[in-house]
């Protein structure tokens, strides 16, 4: 949430206030890394660059199901300095370098590289010790169009994952994700937008009832699903090709992160 | 042959519905276009960038926004429910099966590792870092073996 409110504070500068903001954040990854020899030893700083743009440009927030308002606590922009001709004075400019420019958040940005690159550390344990295999030759990236039966899965398993977060596990939105990660042809031959209704209904109660299931049922949890879906195009300004792409991606992440426990605990079988 | 997903209807459908939510949020918010030039002026600096260049960056972008995403989800080990799905003798289980053969029949998997396609600027950024050491290891070689001779 903090990201993309930052995000949205830097799209309203003027140009030549981003570029200062840019320039700037340079600066100061330059610096950081001079005063962390430890850090500066395996990540460079056009690496620290890229992390926090990418970090911050690749914001994402979640809408909560239960807050229509969607309220933010965050600044009010016009309670902010506006300077239009000198950077460095202007609010908006301060705010956002104080925000990604510190010590702590260029810390932060530090460890999800090494994160990225060697795993995340278990407490006690430290990173894993063992180089981590390739992905599973199971995907196709959406961006190339194409999309194979493995796609399917993997988008429905990314929306799954991501209302996890929003619904309770035990939420019928949830059960029906569930079911579509799960089973993703169930759709297949349905007509558009309409689903098979006596289809899903079946499949449901066999597996999630009582309560038992019926057509309302399944049309309530998928228009709290649409609502939801909607509120995430709209807030995060994607569109469905966009949110398509990212499930997918995170159903792909997820494999990625359990991955160095696997072969962690493969080492240590075989020692 | 492009196909879409299930999931890309409900979005459109989704994003076809009248917005009954009051938009308090007073500032903009890029698209993932724009996002991607921002990310690329912030990184390489005001000029043109080309169709690769800003493919690359939508797709560290989409990366981002899904680790920011899996970052936060709850494991599945502390999920009552398990881990995203049902029991093997269920019956969505059987039918999940059934769909999957069904599925493996008709077509095979394409195979197209993501990480393959990235040629991201840390990739190369490390290449080259890394060619820069060999020649320094290689002076550095040559500098001992004529100190020896």
């Amino acid at each position: 949430m903090a990201g993309i409110f930052a995000l949205r504070v830097l799209w309203t500068l003027p140009r030549a206030h981003q570029a200062f903001v840019f320039h700037e954040i340079c600066g100061l990854c330059h610096h950081y890394l001079r005063s962390k020899p430890e850090d500066a030893s395996e990540i460079s700083s056009e690496e620290l660059v890229s992390e926090v743009w990418a970090k911050l440009i690749g914001s994402i927030t979640m809408p909560d199901p239960n807050d229509v308002a969607e309220r933010s606590n965050f600044p009010d922009p016009s309670d902010w300095t506006i300077d239009p001709h000198v950077p460095e004075n202007d609010g908006r400019v301060v705010w956002l370098i104080r925000e990604i420019g510190g010590p702590r958040a260029l810390a932060h940005r530090c460890e999800d590289i090494r994160r990225r690159r060697w795993g995340r550390a278990t407490p006690g344990l430290g990173r894993p010790l063992v180089q981590r295999s390739e992905l599973p030759d199971v995907e196709t990236d959406p961006d190339e169009g194409g999309l194979g039966p493995a796609d399917a899965v993997n988008i429905w398993r990314g929306v799954l994952i991501t209302a996890e977060r929003a619904f309770r596990p035990d939420d019928d939105v949830c059960k029906l994700l569930r079911m579509l990660a799960k089973v993703p042809g169930v759709l297949d031959g349905s007509d558009g937008s309409r689903w098979p209704m006596g289809r899903l209904v079946t499949i449901l109660n066999a597996e999630f009832s009582p309560p038992s299931w019926s057509d309302d049922r399944v049309e309530n949890a998928k228009k709290r699903l649409l609502n939801w879906v909607q509120r995430l195009m709209r807030q995060n300004n994607l569109d469905a090709t966009d949110l398509e792409a990212v499930f997918a991606r995170v159903a792909r992440q997820q494999v990625q992160q359990q991955m160095p426990a696997m072969d962690s605990s493969e080492a240590n079988l075989q020692s | 042959m492009m196909t879409r997903s299930r999931f890309y209807r409900l979005a459109l459908d989704a994003n076809e519905r009248q917005a009954n939510v009051r938009n308090v949020d007073v500032l903009p918010i890029p698209t993932l276009d724009e996002r991607a030039t921002l990310y690329l002026r912030a990184i390489h600096g005001n000029r043109d960038f080309t169709e690769e260049e800003r493919s690359n960056a939508r797709n560290i972008l989409l990366n981002s926004m899904a680790a920011e995403i899996a970052a936060q989800v709850i494991p599945a080990e502390q999920n009552p429910v398990g881990e995203h799905g049902a029991d093997r003798g269920s019956p969505l289980a059987q039918y999940a099966a059934q769909y999957w053969q069904s599925v493996q029949r008709k077509e095979a998997i394409k195979v197209a590792p993501i990480a393959r396609r990235r040629t991201s600027i840390l990739a190369l950024t490390a290449a080259f870092g890394l060619v820069l050491m060999q020649i320094d290891n290689k002076g550095d070689s040559l500098n001992d073996t004529c100190g020896q001779k």
